[in-house]
């Protein structure tokens, strides 16, 4: 049963909790609801029925209300960063969890943050490119484009150390497309990923949907010019293997 | 792009519940509380998060306003803000009321269809 000390407990912490609200929103409504959850326990206590599950209801019920009001006071720009933020951080949750089972993966701290850089950074990207569309099959061309790119970047120059489907650092295709392709591997699907994206992106720029084209080729751009510069800093770091540019090369 | 959709949206029940209460005259909140309960029954209980969220976002609309503090002469002697509908207030409601007319005629007609 609810007691006078219970009803002065919840009502002081309940309005530690009103405090959590938007400045305006709490100056205008948080006497009221202050009031309103006054008149609710004393409710309950001439009922004579138990406080605790109640208040735990109306505390969890209120949190939310807490939590769309300081969505809704947010401005877009921060809404975006937020989401992203927080869709970085599950899509990061594959990669921890993989390298839990998967034997000599061993990215570390740093290796994880830089990785949750490029996720984020790269959902960013997403964001903005995307904004103002309102086809779904845009925006996952879009998207396709990006995680090429970015695959490329951490397949091939990721914490783990740019291995390659041997093991090898693979010879980066930067310029200008030309050399060996060598064995079909993760880094070779996701820079044909960008290619075709950024090709499809230009063949349909070129005839009608001017939209698609502002969108799919900074998109592939960006995959484009991470994949280069992830192969300059690979070619400065070890050396070309010569068989990789095919055989007649000597 | 996508085309401008000029039909209301529909309205959620909360706040549907706080306009059909205070349709029939001025409330404050914990009133507002008890009359949905009581009109739905038991079945909608809404906490005084889901209630002033509901309310801000109906003030900012346009469809109530509040009127002055003064005591409820049946609860004690704090004074309490009350909240009354507004003419557009009035004029969604009617509007929720007419699709729901619409939707129940559809149905009925289906429902009829199948027997």
């Amino acid at each position: 049963m609810a007691t006078d000390v219970a009803v002065q407990r919840y009502r002081k912490w309940y309005a530690m909790l009103l405090r959590l609200y938007p400045r305006p929103f709490r100056e205008r409504f948080g006497e009221g609801m202050a009031q309103t959850f006054h008149d609710l326990c004393r409710e309950r206590r001439g009922a004579r029925r138990g406080l605790f599950g109640f208040a735990l209801w109306i505390f969890c019920e209120t949190l939310v209300g807490i939590v769309q009001e300081n969505t809704t006071h947010m401005p877009q720009l921060g809404k975006t960063v937020l989401r992203v933020a927080l869709g970085a951080l599950a899509v990061l949750m594959a990669p921890l969890a993989a390298s839990q089972f998967v034997e000599d993966w061993h990215w570390g701290m740093r290796g994880f943050a830089a990785v949750y850089a490029v996720f984020f950074a790269t959902g960013m990207v997403f964001a903005l490119l995307t904004r103002k569309m309102g086809s779904w099959y845009y925006k996952a061309v879009v998207g396709v484009a990006l995680v090429a790119g970015v695959s490329l970047g951490v397949v091939e120059h990721g914490p783990g150390g740019g291995l390659g489907t041997s093991g090898a650092p693979v010879v980066p295709q930067c310029a200008g497309g030309g050399g060996d392709w060598g064995k079909p591997g993760p880094a070779e699907g996701g820079w044909a990923g960008v290619d075709v994206v950024r090709d499809g992106g230009d063949a349909r720029a070129d005839r009608r949907d001017a939209a698609f084209g502002r969108a799919a080729l900074p998109g592939a751009e960006y995959g484009h010019w991470a994949w280069c510069v992830h192969g300059v800093v690979h070619c400065l770091r070890f050396p070309v293997p010569a068989r990789r540019f095919g055989s007649g090369v000597r | 792009m996508a085309k401008k959709n000029t039909v209301p949206a529909p309205l959620t029940p909360a706040v549907l519940h706080i306009l059909l209460v205070l349709a029939t005259g001025e409330r404050h909140g914990y009133g507002i509380m008890k009359q949905v309960e009581a009109d739905s029954q038991g079945t909608v209980k809404m906490g005084p998060g889901t209630l002033y969220g509901s309310m801000g976002r109906m003030t900012q609309a346009g469809l109530v306003r509040e009127s002055a503090k003064r005591v409820d002469p049946e609860m004690d002697d704090e004074r309490r803000i009350y909240y009354e509908l507004t003419n557009a207030g009035r004029a969604a409601l009617q509007g929720e009321l007419q699709r729901y007319r619409g939707v129940v005629a559809v149905a009925e007609g289906r429902l009829a269809y199948g027997d």
